[in-house]
């Protein structure tokens, strides 16, 4: 099961406002993104939620990016824990 | 014609659970109140759990009966508002006539569009699933009754399209209770008079049903037969907001500027917590004073930056009083409102530095409207309100003390 993990990311804002993502940091890393192909408003269909969704490279690796409603950045990354506490 | 599509969001509450945590999803769930304060209800519930026979206003332990692997889930209003949000905005890219019916519904109408109702609709539940992860069930007709009866038809996720051709084939055979205003009580009328079917609503005689419902019942007649003419409002254009004002006519007369402080501070906190409530801050203050005489002046002032704050609005009109009243006479009546609003949804510029006196005034008033919104207005106060007589009997939302501002300035 996917949970939201979110990430630094470093991004570029043009005068129109349309922002870019340059770089994020995951599990200490720093990766810089090499190309951005789409950008859209999208559901997290496996971690849950929504947002404007980056289809970002990075290397050789596509992954989504997300920028939800409070401004923050999301990946989706395989997870075990139960985030949100319900009731019994 | 006209084109008419109701959209309904399918367990809306449920729904953007689940689509906040995929976990939920195929599980039987229900959103309810917190039990630890005693609002342990079902307050919505997603389609397995309603399969199970779980019902919205039960308590926790009959649905539990019912539904053993029910997965009960905490209210959480902010979230099911950003999802309302953002349908209304799906909603208005084919047309700028969306009118909300409670937070999962609205109708629209794309009368002249390019593209026909059904695709539209088609449009409208794809985005809804691809950009929001939710369902909905659109109807499509020529009036708001009929397109509302065809978003209940068929669920979730589908377009029910009901025509002039074929509405007496679709709708006609349906109990009269479907349409809408036909609650328990018109429905007992109706089935007195053997009227059953929404048809047999339409096909009944005139005289009969003005006699037995009265104008109530022409009105159901005339949805029944598919005459419906109320047009679709653009209801978020026509309440647009352009000024939140409070003003209030005190028990006794203010005769010191300590007594008009407190009157002040009571007026601005109230209008604060409106402008919090709509998402909105003011960046012009004016303050209405009117003495026992009853001659009445209107004062305002531009705020350093905008403010949703009771501190930051009591202190302007603070200012503005001493500046131009000179207590030659008493006040009567005092008004605070805030204009020129910005709306709060998006980023606001704030200042590079802000004092951490200004940080802890506002984290007070967030804390004021959490305990006013569960306790009532008057379970935290100013102390301040204890110290002028005039304000202490006053409760600004639960007696409707306070006017808008605009009907105390169209008095004498």
């Amino acid at each position: 099961m996917k949970g939201k993990t979110y990430v630094w990311v470093r991004a570029r804002t043009d005068v129109s406002g349309v922002i870019t993502p340059e770089a994020l940091r995951l599990h200490d890393q720093t990766l810089p993104i090499d190309r951005v192909t789409d950008r859209r408003a999208a559901h997290a269909t496996k971690a849950g939620g929504q947002g404007t969704r980056y289809t970002v490279h990075v290397g050789p690796r596509q992954l989504y990016l997300f920028l939800d409603e409070d401004r923050r950045w999301f990946v989706e990354e395989e997870r075990n824990v139960r985030e949100i506490p319900y009731y019994d | 014609m006209r084109t008419i599509l109701h959209s309904d969001c399918n367990s809306f509450y449920a729904s953007v659970e689940a689509a906040e945590d995929p976990a939920l999803r195929g599980l039987p769930v229900a959103v309810c109140g917190d039990p630890a304060l005693r609002h342990g209800i079902i307050l919505a519930k997603s389609t397995l759990a309603k399969k199970c026979g779980v019902l919205t206003g039960e308590a926790i332990w009959q649905a539990k009966q019912k539904c053993p692997t029910l997965v009960l889930v905490p209210a959480d209003q902010r979230k099911y508002l950003l999802y309302s949000r953002k349908m209304r905005a799906i909603y208005r890219r084919y047309t700028h006539f969306v009118e909300p019916f409670g937070l999962d519904e609205s109708w629209l109408d794309v009368t002249g569009h390019s593209l026909t109702g059904e695709e539209i609709a088609a449009q409208i539940r794809n985005s809804a699933k691809e950009e929001l992860g939710i369902t909905v069930s659109v109807g499509v007709s020529f009036n708001k009754v009929f397109a509302k009866l065809g978003s209940d038809m068929r669920k979730p996720d589908a377009t029910t399209v009901i025509t002039v051709e074929n509405f007496k084939d679709k709708v006609w055979p349906l109990p009269a209770e479907e349409l809408l205003y036909v609650g328990r009580a018109t429905k007992r009328r109706l089935a007195r008079l053997a009227l059953y079917t929404i048809g047999d609503l339409a096909c009944a005689d005139d005289a009969l049903i003005r006699a037995v419902l009265g104008k109530n019942g022409e009105m159901l007649q005339r949805f029944a037969r598919g005459q419906d003419e109320a047009p679709v409002l653009c209801a978020e254009e026509a309440e647009e907001i352009k000024s939140i004002g409070n003003s209030t006519t005190t028990p006794h007369d203010i005769r010191d500027e300590a007594g008009a402080k407190a009157v002040l501070y009571l007026l601005s906190d109230s209008v604060a917590a409106r402008l919090r409530a709509h998402r909105l801050a003011c960046r012009t203050v004016s303050v209405w004073m009117r003495d026992s005489e009853l001659n009445g002046q209107e004062r305002q002032c531009r705020l350093g930056q905008i403010s949703d704050s009771g501190s930051d609005i009591a202190r302007a009109a603070l200012s503005l009083l001493r500046e131009h009243y000179h207590w030659h006479l008493p006040l009567r009546s005092l008004g605070v409102c805030g204009s020129d609003l910005k709306s709060t949804e998006h980023m606001v510029q704030l200042p590079l530095w802000t004092p951490p006196k200004v940080l802890r005034e506002r984290a007070l008033e967030g804390a004021l409207d959490d305990i006013r919104s569960r306790w009532g207005h008057n379970a935290i106060r100013r102390g301040l309100m204890l110290c002028g007589a005039a304000t202490q009997d006053l409760n600004p939302v639960d007696d409707h003390d306070l006017q808008a501002l605009s009907a105390m300035r169209g008095r004498g």
